[in-house]
């Protein structure tokens, strides 16, 4: 009878609890949104203002691009984020986009197909925005390219194969001929020959190869809160599509930063963005260090250019850090008065052989000469310090192509001596202590003086 | 007038030699030096070849961790750019300042309510010579503890090799200086005639309100719905909070903006007078 009951009281709880189960499914509202591909120093990032969000961020001076659309949208509660869902809806409206500019001035921007890249030479270390004619010829270069590349690829492979099975018929003729005592120079010989064939490279053309095109609207602006909308083609400013548009700069900008990777730790990369900074290190160190360009923006600003629906954080900067310095020498100077130069160069990786851990960073040409792809775990491009014994401090500066010292690059090596030096230091904690104890003996002695005189 | 003068130095004698006789004073500076040493220590432990990651040590993982959750990552990143001591001078100066601040909130307020200011009003004293004594008492104090501690920096520097330089140096005078306004809180809160610990925890209170104020819109605990009510707060009462003109130093020093840094450092101080000021006024006319 007990058993039962509590069979009933489970089957009523589970019963209860149904309504209660549910899934995450958020409201979707359907709203005039722009996408924003926006230039943040580094790149091109998306992010999406939504009819809700009444500002949006780029940065003055650069090319960006907007996609107007309907689309919708919902609050993802898990991360907390604004969401666009385009598979549903996503339509694009017809016509302008107009920015009244906070200078008074009006300017208006036309739908056209854009992309975005990084061309990979020496001289040019910027991303592009290119729109029409430019972009189509862009990607149709790239896409011809990559064709060729496969192309190459393909018969790289059907060479590969043939030279693996004649490896592995010679092999195999080399032992049968062993086994009957039979001479095998000449199959040696021509194993020797054989050459492993060299796969073809990579397109170089592109750091970053053009981004997939797309129609939008390319809005280059100077430095300012700008008022937009968007008209249709019959002069009508289109519901929702009202929103500020703030293009921001950098509080400081020009700004050399560094990237430091220790040798015996070289996936653990560390930063030094602030101008005059100090680095520490350990003794015995071996530094690769490699430089870029940094700007320093409003925290609240660069968080709502890459993501508009950022919360609002004020007060505080950030270095944001851009494309790598082209051609640097670090300049490193001793404390005894001696300096040196150091080039930035490529150095390879390479993993121990055999099953023990460990590697070794040895200069990228080198390294080609002794080991096959397998063995490289990765590269570094920088200029290597090693820190000779007994060194206490050095000053760092980077210098540019042209003999010229890079604003905010200078930096302070110092080397470390261990935290148990500083143990005889507690010593001194107790002074005021020690000197309280003096004062009130003094005080208690001279208090007792003049009650013993009173007394008398 | 040379007797008014005269006595005021009297007064400020009289209080210095009442605070040497105050433990508190000289456990509080133990305690100051105590911290450098330990903060000192921990980051030499968290350095490493690839120089200072707080992750190393236990303590520096804890205190770079909280920093960075209340105000950010940049700001930390700037604050320990040179080492550990323009975190460690700043660490224990703001808990001397505001510790012997409601120190002085407090004796203030004893004095007013024990008659010891009705005994000294029939000397040819001035009020303001009254308040300014006990100001004046504190910044000494303060002065001597910051000495302190920078003579241990210094200590510690040649000992492990840590970078003192300009700024620390700069830190320390910038604290010294905010320690002026703060000190003319302690004695206007002292001086509206409630009781000592009353006044001293009115004063601490104060200081977190001044504190909320000038910090709130770049916390980042602060954001979502209550950031516009901080915000808004913090536009009003901001300006006659020493925080945000010691804010404002920094952020100018930080850019290199000389100017604006001297503007910011006659603000900071020029708030002294002005609370003084309200301190005679406000006793003046309530009969205290």
């Amino acid at each position: 009878m007990r058993f039962g009951c509590r069979s009933v009281f489970v089957v009523v709880l589970a019963l209860t609890s149904l309504p209660f189960i549910h899934a995450q499914s958020p409201d979707r509202i359907e709203s005039f949104v722009y996408s924003i591909y926006a230039f943040d120093g580094q790149g091109y990032n998306h992010t999406f203002s939504p009819e809700s969000s009444d500002k949006l961020y780029v940065i003055a001076n650069e090319t960006n691009a907007l996609v107007p659309r309907y689309t919708l949208t919902y609050f993802w509660p898990i991360t907390g984020e604004q969401q666009i869902d385009l598979s549903v809806l996503d339509e694009r409206p017809n016509g302008l986009i107009e920015i009244e500019l906070s200078t008074g001035e009006t300017v208006t921007s036309e739908p056209t197909e854009f992309v975005y890249y990084r061309r990979n030479d020496n001289t040019t270390n910027r991303w592009t925005l290119a729109t029409g004619k430019e972009a189509r010829e862009l990607v149709a270069e790239y896409q011809q390219e990559m064709a060729r590349y496969w192309q190459e690829y393909g018969e790289y492979q059907q060479r590969t194969q043939r030279y693996e099975e004649l490896m592995s018929e010679l092999f195999h003729e080399v032992a049968r001929r062993r086994e009957r005592g039979e001479d095998v120079d000449e199959l040696v010989r021509a194993m020797q020959k054989a050459s492993r064939p060299v796969a073809p490279a990579r397109p170089g053309d592109f750091r970053n190869p053009p981004s997939e095109l797309r129609e939008g609207y390319p809005v280059n602006l100077p430095k300012g809160v700008h008022e937009m909308r968007m008209r249709t083609e019959h002069g009508k400013i289109i519901e929702g599509s009202t929103r500020q548009i703030k293009a921001i700069s950098p509080r400081r900008s020009g700004f050399v930063g560094y990237e430091l990777i220790p040798s015996d730790r070289w996936t653990r990369r560390q930063e030094s963005d602030q101008p005059g900074g100090v680095l520490y290190v350990s003794e015995d160190s071996e530094l690769y260090f490699r430089f870029f360009e940094q700007s320093e923006y409003r925290d609240d600003q660069y968080s709502r250019l890459l993501r508009n629906d950022a919360e609002e954080i004020r007060a505080t900067h950030r270095w944001v850090r851009h494309g790598d310095i082209e051609n640097p020498r670090l300049s490193v100077q001793y404390r005894d008065g001696t300096s040196e130069l150091l080039e930035q160069r490529r150095y390879a990786v390479r993993q121990n052989p055999g099953r023990s851990l460990g590697y070794s960073i040895v200069p990228a040409d080198e390294s080609q000469e002794t080991d096959d792809e397998h063995n490289i775990a990765g590269s570094i491009h920088g200029a290597r310090l090693t820190i000779p014994p007994g060194t206490a401090n050095m000053e760092l500066q980077v210098i540019s192509r042209d003999g010229q010292h890079l604003p905010g690059s200078y930096r302070q090596v110092r080397i470390l001596t261990q935290s148990d030096r500083l143990i005889g230091l507690w010593v001194l904690v107790f002074t005021p202590l020690v000197v309280f104890f003096v004062v009130f003996r003094v005080r208690a002695a001279r208090l007792r003086a003049i009650s013993d005189k009173n007394g008398r | 007038m040379i007797a008014v003068h005269s006595s005021a130095k009297i007064m400020l004698r009289a209080r210095l030699k009442q605070t040497l006789i105050q433990p508190g004073v000289y456990v509080a500076a133990a305690a100051m030096l105590a911290m450098v040493l330990v903060v000192s220590q921990s980051f030499v432990r968290a350095v490493d070849s690839a120089s200072f990651h707080f992750a190393n040590d236990p303590l520096m993982e804890v205190v770079v961790g909280t920093l960075i959750e209340l105000l950010g990552v940049s700001f930390v990143n700037y604050l320990f750019s040179q080492g550990p001591f323009l975190f460690s001078i700043h660490l224990v100066a703001f808990l001397f300042i505001l510790g012997i601040g409601a120190i002085t909130s407090s004796t203030f307020a004893y004095e007013m309510r024990s008659g010891f200011v009705d005994l000294i009003r029939v000397a040819p004293v001035a009020r303001f010579h009254l308040s300014i004594s006990a100001v004046l008492r504190s910044v000494i104090i303060t002065g001597i503890a910051i000495l302190g501690v920078l003579l241990l920096l210094v200590l510690i520097a040649l000992v492990s090799n840590i970078f003192l330089g300009p700024l620390h140096v700069a830190a320390a005078v910038i604290l010294l200086l905010f320690s002026v306004p703060v000190y003319s809180y302690a004695v206007l809160i002292g001086g509206i005639g409630l009781g000592p610990w009353v006044s001293m925890a009115t004063f601490v209170g104060v200081m977190a309100v001044l504190v909320v104020s000038t910090v709130a819109d770049s916390l980042i605990v602060a954001d979502g719905a209550l950031h516009p009510v901080f915000g808004l707060a913090s536009t009003v009462i901001r300006w006659i909070s020493p925080f945000h003109w010691f804010q404002l130093v920094w952020s100018a020093i930080q850019r290199g903006a000389f100017g604006i840094s001297v503007i910011a450092i006659v603000g900071l101080v020029a708030l002294a007078p002005l609370l003084l000021w309200i301190h005679g006024r406000t006793s003046e006319r309530w009969g205290l």
